[in-house]
C-alpha cells in the first residue's frame, strides 16, 4: 500500500513539472584555439664583392638583402630569433680566417599600432642574434644583412659561397 | 679586378614557408603506464626542404629524450607530418618546448634554416 | 575610380592591398587613414593607422579581403593623413576578377546587344526568284485527253528511234571493236615478227676449248698391305651390324 501511494506521488510530481515549468538546459559552445607560427622566405639574398676581399649583401655593393616574413596567428605567443651567418656552410678552401658581421631589422608591418615598436624594442642578444617579441597578429617582414671579410684583406678564392641565416620562433 | 666567376650566393627561396602547430601542445596520458603523448603538426612549403626534425627540449634548450616514431622525417613540399611524441613521465616535468627545424642537405638550398619551437602547456 | 578600374563587363573587387612608409618623429602623433568612397552613400572600407607615438621608417603592409564586390559601388579613393608626418611610396592595389565570356557582344547570345551584333553581320539580301506554280507557263495550258495520247505516241516514237538508232551504234561499236581488236592482234603479229628472237636461240658464244692441265702418268698404284686389317676390320664390324638386326632378342 505505502509502495502503491508512493509511486503514484512520484507519476503525479512529473506531470506537474511537464506541464507547468519550461525546462532550461545549458548548451556548452567550447572551442580550442591554437596558434601558429609559419616561417616564410620572401626575398632571395645574394652576396655582391665590392672588394676582391669583401662579401656584402647591401645593395650599394651590388649584392641582395634576404627578407624573412614570420606570420603569426596568437598574440603574445611567440618570439623570433634571428641568428645571422658567423660562417660559410660551404666555400672553396680558405686560408685566411673570414670575419663576419650581420644584423637584422624590421623591413615591414602588417599593424601600424601594434608593431611599430618592434624594431625600438628588439634584443640584440650578441653580435649576431637579435630577439623580438611577437606581441600582435599579423605578419612581419625583417631583413637582414651579412657582410664577410677575408682576413688580411686577400681575395676570395673563386668558387661558389654560401651561408644561412637561421630563424627561430620559439613559443612564450 | 673582381672576381666574378665566383659564385656569390646567400640565397633564400620566394615564398617557402614553415608551419607548426599548435602553440602550446597538451601532455595527455597514453596506454602505456607512466607515459605520456602529445602531437604536432609540421607544414612543409619549402620547396627546398624535405626533411625535419623534432626534438624536446628543457627550459635552456638543452635536449630531453623522448620517443616518437621519427625524429627525422622527410615531408613533401605542401604537405604535412602529425609527430606523436611520448615522453617518460619523469622527464616530462622538465620538457618545455617541442622544436621542429628544417634540415638543409641541398648546397643549392635557400640560406634560411628555420625553427619553431612549440611550449608544453602546465 | 573611373581611372582605376577598368571597364570589364561584371567587375567585381575582391581585394586591396596598400603599403606606404611613414616618415615622422616617435614623439609626434600622426595618423593614416586609406579609404574608399561607397557610391551608395559611406565608405567601402576604411583603415586608419595610427602611428602616434611609434617611430617611423618602417614600411607598413596591410591586405583586405572583400566579397567581390561590384565595380558600381567603388567611388573615389584616397589616402589622408593626420598630425605631424609624411609618407613615401604609397602603393594601393585593387584585385578584382570580370566575365570575359561578353568581350563582345557575340561571345554568348546571353550577352547585351548580342541580336543587334548578329544582324549586322547579315549583308542586304539579293533579289530572290521565288517560284509561283499557279503561274507556271507550263501549268496553263490545257490539254485535253486525245491531245495528251498523242503526245504520248510522238513520245513513244521518238523514243523507239532512238533505241534503233542506239542499236545500230552499239553494233558498229562492238565491229569496230572486233575489227579494232583484230587489227590490234595483226599488229601484234607484225610486231612479233619484227623482233629478231632467232638470236637468241642461235648465239653462239666465243669460248673455245679448255684443255686439261693436269695430266697424271699412268703408272701403277700398289696396294697399302696395311690398310688390309683396317678394311678386315671394319667389313666384320659391318657384318656384325648386319647379323645383329635379325639377331634380335637371341
Amino acid at each position: 500500500m505505502i509502495k502503491e501511494l508512493a509511486l503514484i506521488g512520484v507519476v503525479g510530481i512529473v506531470s506537474f513539472g511537464g506541464s507547468k515549468s519550461a525546462f532550461a538546459l545549458d548548451v556548452p559552445i567550447t572551442a580550442q584555439v591554437t596558434g601558429s607560427c609559419i616561417i616564410s622566405t620572401e626575398t632571395q639574398g645574394t652576396y655582391g664583392q665590392p672588394y676582391a676581399y669583401k662579401l656584402s649583401t647591401a645593395a650599394s655593393d651590388g649584392g641582395q638583402q634576404p627578407v624573412t616574413r614570420v606570420d603569426v596567428t596568437l598574440a603574445n605567443a611567440y618570439k623570433v630569433k634571428f641568428t645571422a651567418p658567423d660562417s660559410f656552410s660551404s666555400a672553396p678552401q680558405l686560408n685566411d680566417v673570414v670575419t663576419f658581421t650581420g644584423d637584422t631589422e624590421v623591413q615591414a608591418v602588417s599593424d601600424a599600432t601594434n608593431m611599430a615598436d618592434y624594431e625600438t624594442d628588439k634584443v640584440e642578444v650578441n653580435d649576431y642574434v637579435d630577439e623580438y617579441g611577437l606581441t600582435a597578429t599579423g605578419s612581419t617582414w625583417f631583413k637582414h644583412s651579412s657582410v664577410a671579410n677575408n682576413g688580411g684583406d686577400r681575395a676570395f678564392p673563386s668558387g661558389t659561397y654560401t651561408s644561412y641565416v637561421t630563424a627561430e620562433c620559439i613559443a612564450l | 679586378m673582381y672576381r666574378f666567376i665566383t659564385l656569390l650566393w646567400m640565397a633564400f627561396g620566394v615564398a617557402n614557408a614553415h608551419q607548426m602547430s599548435p602553440t602550446y601542445p597538451v601532455l595527455e596520458d597514453s596506454y602505456l603506464e607512466g607515459i605520456s603523448v602529445t602531437k604536432v603538426k609540421v607544414f612543409n612549403k619549402r620547396e627546398d626542404v624535405k626533411y625535419y626534425e623534432i626534438g624536446v627540449f628543457d627550459k635552456d634548450f638543452k635536449p630531453i629524450p623522448f620517443v616518437a616514431q621519427y625524429k627525422l622525417r622527410g615531408i613533401a613540399f605542401n604537405e604535412y607530418a602529425i609527430f606523436d611524441i611520448y615522453l617518460n613521465n619523469k622527464y616530462s616535468k622538465d620538457a618545455t618546448y617541442i622544436c621542429s627545424e628544417s634540415m638543409l642537405t641541398d648546397i643549392e638550398s635557400t640560406g634560411l634554416n628555420s625553427k619553431i619551437c612549440s611550449k608544453i602547456k602546465k | 575610380m573611373d581611372n582605376i578600374l577598368p571597364e570589364y563587363n561584371g567587375l567585381a573587387v575582391n581585394g586591396v592591398y596598400y603599403s606606404y612608409t611613414p616618415q615622422k618623429v616617435k614623439e609626434d602623433d600622426f595618423k593614416v587613414t586609406v579609404q574608399n568612397i561607397n557610391t551608395n552613400g559611406g565608405y567601402v572600407f576604411r583603415e586608419v593607422d595610427d602611428w602616434s607615438g611609434k617611430s617611423g621608417g618602417v614600411e607598413i603592409r596591410k591586405v583586405l579581403g572583400f566579397e567581390y564586390l561590384p565595380r558600381e559601388i567603388w567611388g573615389d579613393g584616397s589616402i589622408q593623413t593626420e598630425g605631424t608626418g609624411t609618407i613615401q611610396n604609397a602603393n594601393v592595389v585593387y584585385s578584382y576578377r570580370y566575365e570575359d565570356k561578353c568581350k563582345t557582344p557575340l561571345d554568348d547570345p546571353t550577352c547585351a546587344g548580342y541580336s543587334d551584333a548578329v544582324l549586322e553581320l547579315i549583308p542586304e539580301q539579293a533579289e530572290l526568284d521565288i517560284y509561283n506554280a499557279l503561274e507556271d507557263e507550263n501549268l496553263e495550258k490545257e490539254e485535253s485527253k486525245a491531245e495528251y495520247e498523242e503526245e504520248e505516241k510522238k513520245e513513244q516514237k521518238k523514243e523507239d528511234k532512238e533505241e534503233d538508232l542506239e542499236y545500230a551504234l552499239a553494233i558498229n561499236e562492238e565491229v569496230l571493236e572486233f575489227g579494232n581488236a583484230a587489227a590490234q592482234n595483226q599488229l601484234l603479229a607484225a610486231m612479233n615478227l619484227s623482233v629478231q628472237i632467232g638470236n637468241y636461240y642461235n648465239k653462239t658464244i666465243d669460248g673455245g676449248t679448255y684443255e686439261e692441265k693436269v695430266v697424271l702418268q699412268d703408272s701403277e698404284l700398289p696396294d697399302n698391305g696395311q690398310s688390309m686389317l683396317f678394311n678386315l676390320g671394319s667389313d666384320y664390324r659391318h657384318k656384325e651390324l648386319v647379323d645383329s638386326q635379325y639377331n634380335r632378342g637371341e
